[in-house]
């Protein structure tokens, strides 16, 4: 019960932090529109202006150019097929870090939605556990998530320790180094290698008995957070990197209380740092996670436009002049 | 100028403040921008450029969030400085084709020159050459009159070559062309292949105006409007069905900005004078002779990578029989600009120079004895960089090497 009630707590926190966000994002896009439109007078006011932008989007979903975009977005924008040509070596550093906290994101965006709002919507947990894959999600040591959160997890922190290779100590020439950037790379990184932590402890709360010793068993977990319907899925094993840990951690007889305690420490720490990376995004480099793919996707879509799928520009017929 | 000024978004559109944003600061651009691997200024590289536009405006229009996140107002002496880089780019555009994100560079490289002006922060030499176009509709201040001067040493120049009613295309000449004996050689070649080939052809003569490219892309766009209307309005009084253009800047300035200035279509087509000297190979109207000559051929960055143009002069170069073409290192879209590009000689003719000695240097290594381009101001400048750093290669445009093969 008391987890359950710190994960409420947790949950309107987070989303008042995100309802602020989003209106520090929205400030920020005002700003936006003070910029020009293409087809619209420079002072045209900024409703004006998102009035057209808006049409311009519109017009762009209902049409068959939709599907040059979303090959775009998918084939540059998540897969980086430039880079990839360019640097196979880092293509894999960058897919690593990009793709694994996009789908970590995923995961725990819907993980939020199986556990705080299928129940508001009066679902009782025994019901959403049921439902096929998505009541998985329903608990994180049902053996598939558990296995996802921590393969994405080694590779986020693989991927960070890359970064920080190339760009602090190997000292690639190429790149540049400001504040901005060394603030955006260690929120990341300290969020990557807070995450196993947090998981770690989450476990020995869990799983610790009053005896003090780790009993890594499905009836540990009340049925309100691990319905009787996911204990044949249920594996924290898979888990295996926090799994390990924990079975390490658990030998030093430390209360199931004290566990908890520090779960929570880890759990609130790992959560405003995550926070603070939110707010710090349209002022870091760290937008570009967002931009980058919109821009690459629609640039190359009018270049295909323009000059065909090869890249070169179409030619005058011949013989129209002369 | 002062810091006072608030930085104008309007300069930019919203798509370029939304690539601002899109920047993952790899680094790309900075190995292949040529600007930096000579002159090797920090404030130069695409980089640099976007991450000062970025804070520059986010500290004026986001105020104290922005001050919060660590952004600070720029000083006179760092605008002085992104000026500096901004006007050192030659306009190349390699940067957009390495970027992974496919940031449209060469455009936002404009707009922040754009900025500048409308800061007063342009170089002394642009606010000249502002001067000198508006009074004398060139870029050399030169009687405008005087721009069918190459004509002078030609043997027997062609008829109708002044203004001639209902001819079917117009030559557009260009400032370069029509002011520096240096490539005299450059019209006389096309307008003797234009008669060989029996085209209905003439000039604008002395009624010809700069196109305006070099005043766009010093940030003073507006101005050229009026150059604009007036060269648009002497080609329909003609009554011509095309425009042909031997510069890839006026091509390029014709083709796509004269339609947006005006607003409405030009009504004639506009070509480069590789597609209509193709067209006539191609036909036969041409008539090519054996030539031995290993030749390599470099991409004027406004007619490849700005106009999308590799292939017309290489099918050109490719029909001549004996010749032989052998590509440079850096090659279409990732060909290396020749530094005679985006003003740069104007605002810092060193820089201009060490750009234009590695891109001769790379023409040497093919063991190419002629190196062919397709615009006056490369072939100027690759012809000086080739003088300059005593390499033995001839510099030619396409059509100088041509009318050596014909028949």
């Amino acid at each position: 019960m008391e987890r359950e009630l710190h994960m409420t707590i947790f949950w309107i926190i987070h989303l008042a932090m995100l309802g602020l966000f989003g209106v520090e994002l929205l400030f920020v896009l005002s700003v936006w529109f003070k910029a020009r439109v293409p087809g619209l007078p420079a002072n045209a006011s900024r409703w004006r202006k998102l009035g057209a932008s808006l049409g311009g989007l519109f017009g762009l979903i209902f049409s068959r150019r939709i599907w040059v975009l979303l090959r775009a977005l998918v084939v540059d924008g998540m897969v980086h097929r430039r880079l990839y040509t360019r640097d196979v070596r880092r293509w894999a550093i960058h897919i690593s870090v990009f793709g694994s906290w996009l789908l970590l994101g995923v995961i725990s965006t819907i993980t939020g939605v199986v556990v705080e709002f299928l129940p508001l919507l009066g679902m009782e947990p025994e019901q959403i556990g049921a439902i096929p894959l998505l009541g998985g999600m329903f608990h994180a040591d049902v053996w598939w998530v558990a296995l996802v959160n921590d393969v994405l997890g080694l590779i986020v922190m693989a991927g960070m320790g890359l970064v920080v290779y190339r760009r602090y100590i190997a000292r690639d020439p190429q790149l540049r180094t400001i504040p901005a950037d060394t603030v955006t790379i260690a929120l990341l990184t300290i969020i990557a290698f807070s995450g196993f932590p947090t998981e770690v402890f989450r476990l020995l709360a869990d799983y610790t008995t009053a005896a003090g010793v780790v009993n890594f068993d499905p009836t540990m977990i009340p049925v309100e957070r691990l319905p009787e319907v996911l204990h044949g899925l249920w594996g924290p094993q898979w888990g295996f990197v926090g799994y390990l840990s924990a079975l390490v951690l658990g030998g030093l007889g430390i209360s199931a209380h004290t566990w908890e305690i520090v779960y929570n420490v880890f759990f609130w720490f790992h959560f405003i740092i995550v926070t603070a990376l939110l707010y710090y995004l349209p002022f870091s480099r760290f937008f570009h996670v967002i931009m980058s793919p919109v821009i690459v996707a629609y640039n190359t879509m009018r270049k295909e436009e323009a000059h065909g799928h090869g890249g070169a520009a179409k030619q005058p017929a011949p013989g129209a002049v002369g | 100028m002062s810091t006072d000024q608030k930085f104008d978004l309007s300069h930019f559109t919203l798509q370029q403040i939304m690539e601002l944003e899109a920047c993952t600061r790899c680094g790309e651009c900075i190995a292949a921008c040529p600007t930096f691997a000579e002159a090797q200024n920090e404030e130069i590289h695409p980089l640099s450029k976007i991450q000062h536009t970025k804070s520059f405006w986010k500290a004026d229009h986001l105020g104290l969030l922005a001050r919060l996140f660590g952004i600070k107002r720029p000083t006179d002496e760092q605008w002085q400085a992104f000026s500096h880089g901004v006007y050192q780019c030659t306009l190349c555009g390699r940067c957009h084709v390495v970027c992974p994100v496919q940031i449209d560079t060469r455009p936002m490289w404009i707009a922040m020159r754009e900025l500048l002006v409308d800061r007063n922060l342009q170089p002394e030499l642009m606010t000249r050459l502002r001067e000198t176009l508006l009074a004398h509709h060139n870029i050399s201040g030169d009687p405008n009159e005087k721009r069918l001067g190459w004509t002078a040493n030609m043997a027997t120049p062609p008829e109708g070559l002044d203004r001639k009613q209902n001819a079917e295309v117009v030559y557009f000449m260009g400032c370069v062309a029509s002011f520096y004996p240096m490539v005299y050689s450059v019209p006389q070649s096309f307008v003797t292949l234009m008669d060989k080939a029996e085209i209905n052809f003439t000039t604008m003569g002395g009624e010809e105006y700069c196109c305006g490219f070099p005043l766009t892309i010093a940030g003073m766009g507006k101005d050229t409007h009026e150059m604009a209307r007036h060269n648009v309005e002497r080609v329909r009084a003609l009554g011509a069905r095309a425009l042909v253009a031997a510069c890839p800047s006026c091509y390029h300035t014709w083709k796509h900005e004269y339609p947006e200035i005006l607003g409405e279509p030009l009504g004639f087509e506009v070509r480069h004078e590789t597609e209509l000297l193709r067209d006539l190979v191609h036909s036969g109207r041409l008539k090519l002779k054996p030539t031995e000559k290993t030749v390599t051929y470099h991409d004027p960055c406004d007619l490849g990578r700005t106009s999308g143009i590799y292939d017309a002069p290489r099918d050109i170069l490719n029909a001549i029989p004996g010749l032989t073409l052998v590509e440079m290192k850096d090659n279409r879209e990732n060909s290396l600009c020749c530094g005679g590009g985006g003003d740069v000689e104007m605002s810092d003719a060193e820089v201009s120079k060490a750009v234009g000695r590695t891109r001769i240097l790379q023409a040497q290594e093919t063991g190419a004895d002629t190196i062919v381009t397709a615009c006056q101001q490369c072939k100027r400048t690759l012809l000086g960089a080739a003088r300059t750093n005593k390499v033995r290669i001839r510099t030619f445009d396409v059509s100088e090497i041509l009318l050596e093969a014909v028949e």
